[in-house]
């Protein structure tokens, strides 16, 4: 019987096993990747809301302060969403019959609340805090990006574990002094030198506990 | 048929053994075989990385969080309302002129509370009504001291309470020209006429947390220590103002032209 494979066919197999490797790990890469993608963290995603409730004309243009509507923010876990009554504040008197209100009026009128779909969703078994980030200097928008830019809100993080850490093991490459952690123009990219350096001593001010403890699994999964 | 399929598998078996032992020894040697075994429990792993984002129980545990909705009350709402005529514990409030600003005493008789003027009402000239009563007499059950020392601290809280609940309609300076005034609002009083300069602290508090005329009520999202921390800062605001009067004269005869001061003489 003929040989039917020719002589070179073992080194083309041999070159296909050691290939299997590279292709397994392409496929964990593609893994890593979706993971860390939009598809599967939602971030970028534009949430349509039951109230087209635009934080750009609110907070960008009107320049309206995120306590004003999230009232819990520096004291609570939770940021807190403005009850109808607090948009009502205003829109009692302007924009008082504007189609797009309607649903806030009629939440208003009947006293069932208006369901807002979630943004951001952590797991339930990951803890977070608001009042603690924000009362050591780390700003709205280190996390949330330009909200006062967004006409719908969308998720500017990825909000995995890998995000957070990178901060809780760094935290001195984030800090902002406090009264600075509302300010949306707040710039954290491309940070000089004198800039990490003020963030140590930032880290030192308000007594931000080391690594060791801020990535110990029990912070956050408690 | 069952069986036949079985003997079938058996002998496909025998052949695969036997190639095997034969052909491809020389692509795989006895000594790559735990290489095979590992790449294969590599896929596996792969796979089962792959089936692992089926269930989210754990991700969507069956407990209520802040906003969360609920399928086990009526009204879908899991944080519940209080039940009428209870008290949370540590809400009881009986520092009257703390929670109210009212004068102890004159606090639960409702007939002595002046009521908020409901709009504009063009027909009452301000300056009258400002002239004949004014300062405290004018509010005689607002309290005129503050219930709480006033420290730097408390003006600084103000501060910055002021600027996020109220710079928006009353101006940075307090001249009732905020953005939301600007953007089709009411106009907002101006703290800096004679009429809020001389008005009790009480009287303050009673526009912040009653609302006061177009002006909403606050209290549902400014505490009792925060509003008068605000009311400290407010203070502030008048004295550092009429520092300036020659300057803010014209822009103060024009804030007292405005339909915000007229519905101020009303509450005597
Ligand atoms: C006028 C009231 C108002 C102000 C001021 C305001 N917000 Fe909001 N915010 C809302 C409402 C209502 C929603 C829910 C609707 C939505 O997601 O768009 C919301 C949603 C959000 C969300 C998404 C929450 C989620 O579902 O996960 C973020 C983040 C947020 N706001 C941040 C901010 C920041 C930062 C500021 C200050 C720069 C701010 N907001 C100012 C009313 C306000
Ligand atoms: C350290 C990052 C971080 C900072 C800083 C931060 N947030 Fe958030 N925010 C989050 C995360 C994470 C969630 C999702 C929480 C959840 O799903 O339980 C969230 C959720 C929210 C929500 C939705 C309601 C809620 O609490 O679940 C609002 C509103 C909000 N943030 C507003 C703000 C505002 C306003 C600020 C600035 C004062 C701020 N956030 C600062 C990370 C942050
Ligand atoms: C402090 C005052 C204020 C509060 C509080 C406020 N708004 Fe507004 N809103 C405005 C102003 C001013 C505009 C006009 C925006 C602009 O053109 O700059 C506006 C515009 C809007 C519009 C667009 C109306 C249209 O016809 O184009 C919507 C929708 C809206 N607001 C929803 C809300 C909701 C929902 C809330 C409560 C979470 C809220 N607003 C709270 C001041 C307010
Ligand atoms: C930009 C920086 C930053 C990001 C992003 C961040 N954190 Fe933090 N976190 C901090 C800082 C700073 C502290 C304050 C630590 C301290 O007080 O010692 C903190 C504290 C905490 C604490 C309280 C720690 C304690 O000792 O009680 C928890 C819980 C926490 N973070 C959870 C999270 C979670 C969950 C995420 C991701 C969703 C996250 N954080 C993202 C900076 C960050
Ligand atoms: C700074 C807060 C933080 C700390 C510290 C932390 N985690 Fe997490 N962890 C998270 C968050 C947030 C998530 C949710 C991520 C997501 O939604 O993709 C998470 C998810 C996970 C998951 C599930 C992964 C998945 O994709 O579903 C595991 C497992 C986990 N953490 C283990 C640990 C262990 C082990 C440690 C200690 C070495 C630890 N975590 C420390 C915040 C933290
Ligand atoms: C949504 C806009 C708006 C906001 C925000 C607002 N006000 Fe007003 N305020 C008004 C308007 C409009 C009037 C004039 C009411 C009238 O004459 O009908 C007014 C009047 C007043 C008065 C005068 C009462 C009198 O005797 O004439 C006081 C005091 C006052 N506001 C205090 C405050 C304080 C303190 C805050 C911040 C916590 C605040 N306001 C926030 C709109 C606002």
């Amino acid at each position: 019987m003929p040989q039917i494979f020719h002589h070179s066919t073992n080194a083309l197999a041999k070159l296909t096993i050691y290939g299997a490797v590279f292709i397994l790990v392409a496929l964990l890469w593609v893994t890593a990747e979706l993971n860390r993608s939009s598809w599967n963290t939602g971030q970028w995603v534009e949430r349509q809301q039951p109230v087209q409730f635009s934080h750009k004309h609110h907070v960008g243009d009107d320049g309206i302060d995120c306590r004003y509507c999230h009232t819990s923010v520096e004291t609570a876990a939770s940021a807190g969403l403005p009850a109808t009554t607090t948009c009502m504040n205003c829109h009692k008197q302007i924009w008082a019959d504007s189609p797009y209100l309607e649903p806030v009026r009629e939440s208003f009128r009947t006293g069932k609340p208006i369901e807002w779909i979630r943004v951001h969703d952590l797991p339930d078994f990951a803890y977070f805090n608001h009042s603690i980030h924000v009362n050591k200097g780390v700003g709205c928008s280190t996390c949330h990006g330009q909200v006062d830019q967004m006409p719908i809100a969308y998720q500017a993080s990825t909000l995995q574990m890998e995000w957070c850490l990178g901060c809780h093991r760094n935290p001195e490459n984030f800090v902002r002094p406090k009264e600075k952690v509302f300010d949306m123009q707040w710039r954290q990219d491309n940070k000089s030198k004198e800039e990490i350096a003020e963030g140590r001593s930032l880290v030192t001010k308000y007594h931000i506990q080391p690594p060791n403890v801020l990535t110990s699994c029990s912070t956050c999964h408690r | 048929m069952l069986a036949m399929w079985k003997f079938e598998r058996q002998k496909a078996e025998g052949r695969k053994q036997k190639a095997a032992s034969t052909g491809p020894r020389a692509l795989l040697p006895a000594a790559h075989r735990p290489l095979r075994a590992f790449f294969c429990l590599l896929l596996c792993a792969y796979c089962l990385l792959a089936a692992a984002a089926c269930r989210r129980d754990m991700q969507d545990q069956p407990k209520m969080k802040p906003y969360r909705s609920t399928v086990f009350f009526k009204d879908r709402l899991s944080s519940r309302q209080l039940v009428e005529g209870t008290v949370p514990r540590g809400f009881l409030k009986t520092d009257t002129e703390f929670f109210t600003g009212k004068k102890a005493g004159r606090a639960s008789l409702p007939a002595n509370n002046p009521q908020p003027p409901a709009g504009p009402q063009p027909g009452v000239a301000s300056a009258n009504n400002a002239s004949n009563v004014s300062g405290a007499a004018a509010y005689p059950d607002d309290v005129e001291v503050f219930p709480l020392p006033v420290t730097k601290e408390v003006v600084e809280r103000g501060k910055e309470r002021y600027e996020i609940f109220c710079t928006v309609c009353h101006g940075p300076t307090g001249n009732g020209d905020g953005m939301i005034v600007r953007r089709g609002f009411r106009r907002a009083a101006s703290f800096n006429d004679d009429r809020l300069r001389q008005a009790p602290v009480g009287h303050f508090f009673d526009a912040i947390t009653n609302g006061w005329g177009a002006m909403p009520a606050y209290a549902p999202q400014i505490p009792a220590q925060d509003r008068w921390a605000i009311i400290a800062y407010i203070r502030a605001l008048q004295l550092s103002q009429q520092s300036q009067q020659p300057q803010a004269q014209p822009a103060a005869a024009a804030a007292s032209a405005t339909p915000a001061t007229q519905s101020g003489g009303q509450h005597q």
